[in-house]
């Protein structure tokens, strides 16, 4: 996305070729990180999260990268607002955020293994990791976003996250070795 | 023994270094490129960063809309207050151009009448134009003190006094009095009726009462028969 600050004050002005710029470079990572939690509510929430951009991007300030850290943030944010309204519906089966970090899934996993489609990793990612391991590798996959950045979204110290995603790259090591993929 | 989750011996007890994690998560390693038993873990993490799908933007058209309306931009490229900007440049222009146009007279005759009173109540002199009377139905142009003034220092008596008020009532539309000497000569015969007494009552009024005693001048010396101050209403 060169030339970032113009794109971003043409986007501030309403031009939809600037916005589309915006989209494209937002809204897909939303749909993939929404997907790890809600899978059938991603569109909706990165839908929801990218009108919440577009109304706050006249008080956004600063380069790509932060904008990709505060998008997040955004994105996040309605993500635990789906989450908290869920868990107040006693009909709803299922705590969404429980997929993340729930344990060993070999069925899914199997399943997955016949396509190593986007989706698919994301499952594996999910059903292999701990919450907070799962969602660091997927702030800093899908949003290219550094140690420090994932660390203020997650509200954890960079230390924390260094940890973190360490012990995440090795876990999905082993677990990908034990399904036999490994080269 | 070993556990399903072992590391091969190139992983044990090594710690990836930061540089290598960091392009790893980033998706930007080759599986190839990987150290010894990440390979895989490349593979994973550069499906997760892959370029979007197209079922990833199939909305991408109307959530662009969307933002533009939640950013209050509802017309391509042209935001609204400028419009509304221009309606309220209109509106001034028009207002201080309308002094303008009328101290050059350049209004129509109504509206520069109209213009002109309204200036004039406020110490703003402009020039102003009567309007002209365009149907029959109009009030007559003079006023009640030229018809009292003719009717006490003419020295036309009779029909033609008569005659002379009504027309100058009526702005020349009355006829009375035309026929006052065909109606002398015919004092003999039967006295005719006034047609039509409604151009007295309109002379009377506006010369404040002193308007019929032409009328009154002219009835007498016609017998009856005079239509002074008559149909000119």
């Amino acid at each position: 996305m060169g030339g970032f600050d113009d794109v971003l004050a043409a986007a501030r002005e309403g031009e939809a070729w600037a916005l589309t710029q915006l989209y494209r470079a937002i809204y897909p990572r939303f749909v993939r990180y929404a997907s790890a939690v809600a899978p059938g509510d991603a569109h909706d929430i990165a839908a929801d999260a990218w009108l919440d951009i577009a109304r706050s991007l006249e008080r956004f300030r600063g380069d790509e990268s932060a904008f990709r850290a505060w998008a997040f943030t955004i994105a996040r944010r309605r993500l635990l607002d789906l989450q908290r309204s869920r868990a107040r519906r006693r009909t709803d089966p299922i705590d969404p955020r429980a997929l993340i970090g729930a344990g060993d899934h070999g069925d899914v996993e199997e399943d997955a293994l016949a396509s190593l489609g986007t989706g698919w990793a994301i499952s594996l990612i999910t059903s292999s990791l701990s919450r907070d391991q799962a969602e660091v590798v997927l702030l800093r996959v899908i949003g290219d976003l550094g140690v420090n950045e994932v660390a203020s979204i997650m509200g954890k110290r960079p230390g924390t996250i260094r940890v973190l995603q360490h012990r995440a790259i090795r876990r999905l090591a082993q677990v990908l070795r034990r399904e036999g993929v490994t080269r | 023994m070993s556990r399903w989750d072992d590391l091969p011996d190139a992983m044990r007890g090594e710690r990836m270094d930061d540089g290598t994690l960091d392009r790893l998560l980033r998706g930007r390693t080759a599986p190839d490129d990987a150290p010894a038993g990440y390979s895989d873990v490349a593979s994973v993490l550069l499906a997760v960063a892959s370029l979007p799908v197209e079922e990833e933007l199939s909305m991408e058209a109307q959530h662009v809309a969307a933002a533009r309306n939640a950013m209050g931009h509802r017309t391509v490229g042209r935001p609204i207050w400028p419009r509304r900007t221009l309606a309220g440049l209109l509106v001034a222009g028009g207002l201080l151009a309308i002094p303008g146009l009328a101290a050059a007279n350049s209004l129509p005759d109504t509206a520069q009448h109209a213009v002109s009173r309204v200036l004039d109540k406020v110490g703003i002199s402009v020039p102003d134009t009567q309007p002209q009377p365009t149907t029959s139905g109009d009030h007559p142009a003079s006023t009640g003190a030229e018809i009292s003034s003719i009717a006490t220092t003419t020295d036309l008596t009779g029909v033609a006094k008569g005659a002379l008020i009504s027309s100058t009532a009526s702005g020349g539309t009355s006829q009375a009095g035309q026929h006052g000497g065909a109606a002398i000569a015919q004092a003999s015969s039967a006295p005719v009726p006034t047609p039509n007494t409604g151009g007295t009552g309109t002379a009377d009024t506006a010369s404040g009462g002193a308007a019929d005693q032409g009328t009154v001048v002219a009835d007498q010396h016609s017998g009856g028969r005079s239509a002074a101050g008559s149909g000119n209403g």
